[in-house]
């Protein structure tokens, strides 16, 4: 998220895009997050509500812990599932989409002023803060002032989300005001039109929490080491107050979290059916299928895409998380520490895209969980446009790398992955490195694989430019083009191409600017879609996969609807006696 | 890192060819050393002959043909690149025996020269460096390993030095302790006596006889060496190229395949145990056999 | 004695010391990012990191970074994680409990059947039994350590569904984390909990016991025979004591004494090998954390946690060298 500034100061009616095909100006007033409504193929067993039964405690598994109880200090996808399950925003995301936006705590998507600057927001009535106290407009500023009057320190670093969205703190944030005319109604002014506003919105980092317990609580303490609200210390009902179907009950750190049930949830429709969720780390992927299988957890966010079959054959179902939202690269960079490589030559960089063989990849790597990218970024993103990317040919990418005239010496190169991580995207670094090295070495290269600890310099290393060939990728944090062309890869910042890749185009900058400006969705697609075609032109990347990473259950568990941005609701879910 | 007891063998009279003599034939008669000496000679053998018996090369295969079980054609089965496993426990035998004794290498020479200098000077200078060698000792080994490798970065050398450097606390202080007997020893202050210098008592009439226990102790060594080597690789520290095959390095990639290809945890799993039993016989051999007054 | 146990302890102070001043440097040095890039990952840019590195203080020269270290530390401050911003002193109270809990389950394991496997093998040397004894214990110490604790969970825990194989405790029961120690919680919660407690703690402490038990029996063989042809134990036997009397009152007596040393040296040896067993069993323990702080970069919570390993280590060998004067009254420190 280099450039987030520029990335997020958006201009405006681009907003309506992100709602694409559901935003209707009518969404049912009565559609909270968590319908029953929801047809997902992942509960293909599901669930005529009159078969669901209530009550029971369900143990899920998570592949972390939480890191701080407070939403809006968090970034880390282990602490945003926990607290979806227990703080709303306004707006939500469909259950078991990536994209399309519905009203949560708001009645009705906001209106949006002809300028783009204003979002009106009517609230529904009648709804409590797990306290007991009122939800409200003058809660809803409480909360967005709270945010952006975070003082520098520790909580600004923390709240990284607001930050990115809306451009930074204070004076620097692009809101101008939060107000709030009357009990029911909420008016966000920007400063400049951003038209992700309403799909970043829908992040959980949003969540409105009580100010009495926010205040009572003393949350913005800082240094965070001292703040009771945000290490979760405070007893139940104190801390992590929300509106959500789930109630913060406990956290013992390294060992468990524990939600229950909300007994007064505003909407008894959807009101959850567990009498408590029991969150647990577990960090190794054998040990969470062994879990799995000896019934110590019903449920897990993520297992290994390699034990899929081993989980079936065992009874375990598969989490279906629908179409992916994330995308791993090849990364060439054509310029490392001032000095062009052998991927500035174009002939190269085709040569290397038609040497992978991204299909027995996806085969061998992630048990068929994937696909083979058609594009640039995931396909349900907005504003994707499929690209023809060159195909898999041994022969044509020896003529290729023949017709670069890179020879000798230079045909010998490093080929970087990263240790000790697992992404979504990327559950064996390792091995995928280790295939597409072999792939390289049957058109002529001889490569050399290196690594490096994700966090102990393999992000810093990658990000400022120092490795030529290597293994990247992304998940959305919301699944517009912008999050993925401009804020991860692409951008320039201070007037340079992105070292990551050296790719110096200055006309898809342009386009990305522009397409960050564009007052209408479809010219802002038109944009996006320029910059794609430049990428398949130029090939900065090789896009190797989009996978739908898989979770898993047990036979009691009902229920369940998946998602790939890694968010999902728990209300719906039943244990089966 | 587990290791294992330290060997405690007072240090030997004066060694002469002679008493080298004894020991191997002693050695020889020693059944369970033989059994230890034969598994170690069967996995040099098939290192030294791997390109000639493996009916593969290591990195020989097709993702296609990805985590098959045992059949004629790749009778361990094959791996998650479709490498032939058979093939590689062989060429693994090269890495992982060498990683072993290299890092025990790294380790005798650290340890040694800590220990020797400790043990010949004495006074505060052993002092120094014995508190030196207490803050090592005091950290557990493994953490020291990861620490190293986080220094130096991936690679096989990297890992053989971290390994190593944990050993050499060990050693020094076996050697130490060894060496302070032996300034007390009669030929020791004979020769002092007749006017030789200190380092020519350290280095011709000390060192010699303090070797005992360090031999004993590292052929011990190159036991774990083999184990703490995979429980790096368990920690995401292993080498970094992974087409390389290194039995540890094979079998932490494969623990996660334990329902679904077992036997690729079965066989470099059995290469370590029956390398490092291998090793422990022979320790244990050579310890009876240097030292005679162990009796059976 | 008491002497004895001052000078160790002053000896112990220059080792912290020293070890101290190595780790905040070896920390401090280590190339590839430090914990600003770490706590960002992929959302690190460079205004963020530069406010982390200021509000943290890594921007101060080294010296005075340390002196803050030992100054804090000094007034038992061990400072907070950059990861989780959350104190180093709280979470060690959640998690050293955990550790204490499996090191000594892995002890009682290791002793428990490697002293009765050790007398059983010394007693009929070179026998059959002594030849299994042995080849149990080489295998025990040659098995690595997460190979043993995957297979051990996958039959006793995925195959037999007879033991669990995470955790200290059924999440699913109701039991307050009072001292963190999971069985006294489960005691104070009653209901037999402690039982569910204990059988959370067998497989982790087999797979850690493994190579001590190996080594236990190993020592405890060798010294009972070397006992055994002592003067005065044959002695004892022509004087026509039981072989039962013989064996408590004259062989075992002594040769505790190395096994106690053993038990010492070991403490280190289990300390290290829970970094493996508590990956491998989710044990929310101290090894576990220690490993992923290196990983972060997370200069503070190594530092303090390995300051504490080796003031446990130091701590454990003081105790065991005076619990061995008790064993052998001939032994005179001074």
């Amino acid at each position: 998220m280099r450039k987030k500034l520029g990335s997020l100061l958006v201009i405006a009616v681009f907003a309506a895009a992100a709602c694409s095909s559901s935003a209707t100006p009518s969404p049912a007033p009565t559609a909270p997050p968590p319908t029953s409504a929801v047809t997902s193929q992942a509960t293909a067993v599901a669930t005529p509500a009159s078969t669901a039964v209530e009550g029971g405690n369900m143990v899920y598994a998570l592949n972390g812990d939480m890191v701080l109880a407070d939403p809006s200090l968090v970034s880390d996808g282990n602490s945003l599932f926990v607290e979806a399950q227990v703080v709303q925003g306004l707006l939500g995301l469909q259950p078991g989409t990536i994209s399309t936006v519905i009203p949560v705590l708001a009645a009705a998507l906001p209106t949006v002023s002809a300028d783009g600057l204003t979002y009106t927001f009517t609230l529904r009535t009648g709804i409590n803060f797990q306290d007991g106290t009122p939800f409200n407009a003058d809660a809803v500023v409480y909360n967005y002032n709270r945010w952006q009057n975070y003082p520098p320190g520790d909580l600004q670093t923390n709240a990284y989300y607001y930050g990115a969205v809306f451009g930074g703190f204070g004076t620097a944030s692009n809101v101008a005001s939060v107000t709030a005319p009357d009990e029911q109604t909420v008016v966000i002014t920007l400063k400049t039109p951003q038209s992700n506003f309403e799909l970043a919105s829908t992040l959980a980092v949003f969540g409105i929490q009580s100010p009495t317990a926010l205040k009572a609580g003393n949350a913005d303490t800082t240094p965070i080491s001292s703040n009771k609200y945000a290490q979760g210390e405070l007893p139940q009902g104190q801390d992590m107050v929300g509106t959500g179907p789930f109630i913060f009950k406990e956290w013992v750190p390294g060992d468990h979290i524990t939600i229950v049930k909300n007994p007064n949830y505003w909407d008894a429709a959807n009101a959850a059916l567990l009498n408590q969720v029991t969150f647990k780390p577990i960090g190794d992927s054998t040990a969470t299928l062994q879990a799995l299988q000896s019934n110590g957890v019903d449920a897990a966010f993520s297992i290994s895409p390699l034990d899929v079959k081993t989980a079936q054959s065992s009874g375990l179902t598969i989490i279906d998380r629908g179409s992916s939202c994330n995308q791993l690269n090849l990364d060439m960079n054509q310029s490392v520490g001032g000095k062009a490589t052998i991927y500035a030559n174009k002939n190269v960089r085709l040569a290397v895209s038609e040497a992978v063989n991204k299909q027995s990849y996806v085969d061998a790597f992630y048990s068929g969980l994937g696909k083979v990218p058609t594009g640039f970024m995931p396909p349900a993103t907005t504003g994707f446009k499929a690209e023809t990317l060159p195909a898999y040919s041994v022969s044509q990418a020896k003529a290729d790398l023949a017709a670069s005239s890179v020879t000798g010496s230079a045909l010998n190169i490093d080929l970087y992955y990263p240790s000790n991580v697992v992404r979504p995207y990327m559950p064996d670094p390792k091995g995928i490195a280790t295939a597409i090295a072999n792939d390289l070495t049957a058109i002529g290269f001889t490569v050399n694989l290196k690594t490096e600890d994700w966090h102990g310099g393999y992000v810093s290393d990658a990000t400022s430019g120092k490795f030529a060939l290597y293994l990247f990728g992304w998940t959305c944090d919301w699944a517009g083009a912008d999050n993925f062309l401009y804020t991860a890869w692409f951008g320039w910042s201070g007037g340079k191409p992105n070292p990551q890749f050296g790719w110096n185009n200055a006309t898809a900058n342009q386009d990305m600017l522009q397409a960050l400006q564009a007052t209408t969705p479809d010219a802002a697609n038109a944009l996006w879609g320029q910059v794609q075609d430049l990428l398949a032109q130029d090939l900065p990347v090789v896009p190797i996969v989009n996978s739908q990473p898989p979770g898993a259950y047990t036979s009691k568990v009902h229920g369940y609807v998946g998602a790939s941005n890694g968010i999902e609701y728990l209300n719906t879910v039943w244990l089966s006696q | 890192m587990a290791t294992s007891a330290a060997v405690t063998i007072a240090p030997t009279a004066r060694v002469s060819r002679g008493l080298w003599h004894d020991a191997f034939r002693r050695l020889m008669r020693n059944r369970p050393a033989i059994v230890g000496l034969t598994c170690i000679a069967i996995f040099v053998f098939g290192a030294v002959f791997a390109p000639l018996i493996a009916p593969y090369g290591p990195t020989v295969g097709e993702l296609s043909n990805s985590l098959q079980g045992p059949s004629l054609a790749h009778i361990m089965g094959t791996d998650l690149q479709g490498y032939d496993e058979f093939s590689r426990v062989l060429y693994g035998a090269r890495i992982s025996l060498t990683v072993g004794v290299i890092a025990v290498v790294f380790g005798l020479i650290g340890g040694t020269t800590v220990g020797a200098i400790a043990g010949g000077a004495g006074g505060l200078v052993d002092g120094f460096l014995m508190r030196v060698i207490d803050v090592l000792l005091a950290v557990p080994g493994i953490l020291l390993a990861i620490g190293i490798v986080a220094w130096l970065g991936h690679g096989e050398i990297q890992i053989m030095l971290a390994v190593g450097i944990s050993y050499s606390p060990i050693f020094a202080r076996l050697l130490r302790g060894s060496l302070l007997a032996l300034r007390e020893s009669d030929y020791v202050i004979a020769a002092r006596s007749m006017g030789a210098s200190p380092v020519r008592i350290l280095l011709r009439h000390m060192l010699p006889n303090a070797l005992t226990p360090l031999i004993v102790q590292a052929t011990l060594a190159a036991a774990t060496a083999i184990i703490d080597v995979a429980g790096l690789g368990f920690l995401g520290l292993g080498p970094g190229d992974p087409r390389i095959a290194e039995w540890g390095e094979m079998l932490t990639d494969s623990s996660r395949f334990l329902q679904s290809a077992p036997y690729l945890i079965f066989f470099p799993g059995a290469a370590i145990v029956i390398s490092a039993v291998g090793f422990n016989l022979l320790g244990d051999g050579l310890r009876e056999a240097l030292d005679p007054r162990l009796k059976r | 004695m008491a002497r004895f146990i001052v000078r160790r302890l002053l000896v112990a102070i220059p080792v912290l010391f020293g070890l101290s001043v190595i780790l905040f440097l070896f920390l401090r040095l280590l190339p590839g990012g430090g914990p600003a890039e770490a706590i960002l990952g992929q959302h690190a840019t460079p205004q963020l990191v530069a406010q982390i590195t200021a509000t943290e203080g890594l921007d101060k020269p080294l010296y005075v970074q340390y002196l803050n270290y030992v100054g804090r530390l000094l007034h038992g401050d061990f400072g907070a994680s950059f990861i989780d911003g959350r104190e180093v002193a709280a979470t060690f109270l959640i998690k050293f409990p955990a550790t204490v809990e499996l090191t000594i389950g892995a002890l009682i394991f290791a002793v428990g059947l490697g002293i009765p496997l050790g007398r059983l093998a010394a007693r009929h040397p070179n026998s059959w039994i002594d030849g299994i004894v042995t080849v149990i214990s080489l295998f025990g110490i040659s098995i690595p350590v997460f190979v043993l604790g995957y297979t051990l969970a996958f039959i006793f825990g995925v195959e037999l569904h007879w033991l669990p194989t995470f955790g200290q405790l059924d999440p699913r029961l109701p039991i307050n984390p009072v001292t963190h120690f999971a069985i006294i919680d489960a005691i104070l919660a009653g209901h037999w909990y402690v039982i569910d407690a204990v059988a959370h703690l067998i497989l982790p402490s087999i797979a850690l016991g493994t190579i001590p038990l190996a080594v236990f029996t190993r020592i405890t063989r060798a010294s009972v025979i070397e006992v055994s042809n002592e003067d005065y134990v044959r002695t004892a036997r022509a004087k026509g004591l039981t072989d039962r009397r013989v064996n408590d009152r004259h062989i075992m007596r002594n040769a505790w004494l190395p096994v106690t040393t053993v038990i010492g040296l070991e403490t280190g040896a289990l300390l290290a090998g829970a970094v493996l067993t508590e990956t491998v069993f989710s044990w929310n323990g101290v090894g576990s954390w220690v490993v992923s702080s290196i990983q972060n970069h997370d200069y503070i919570v190594v530092q303090s946690l390995i300051l504490i390993f080796a003031t446990i280590f130091l701590t454990v060998n003081l105790i065991v060298d005076v619990g061995y004067a008790f064993l052998n009254p001939r032994i005179r420190y001074s």
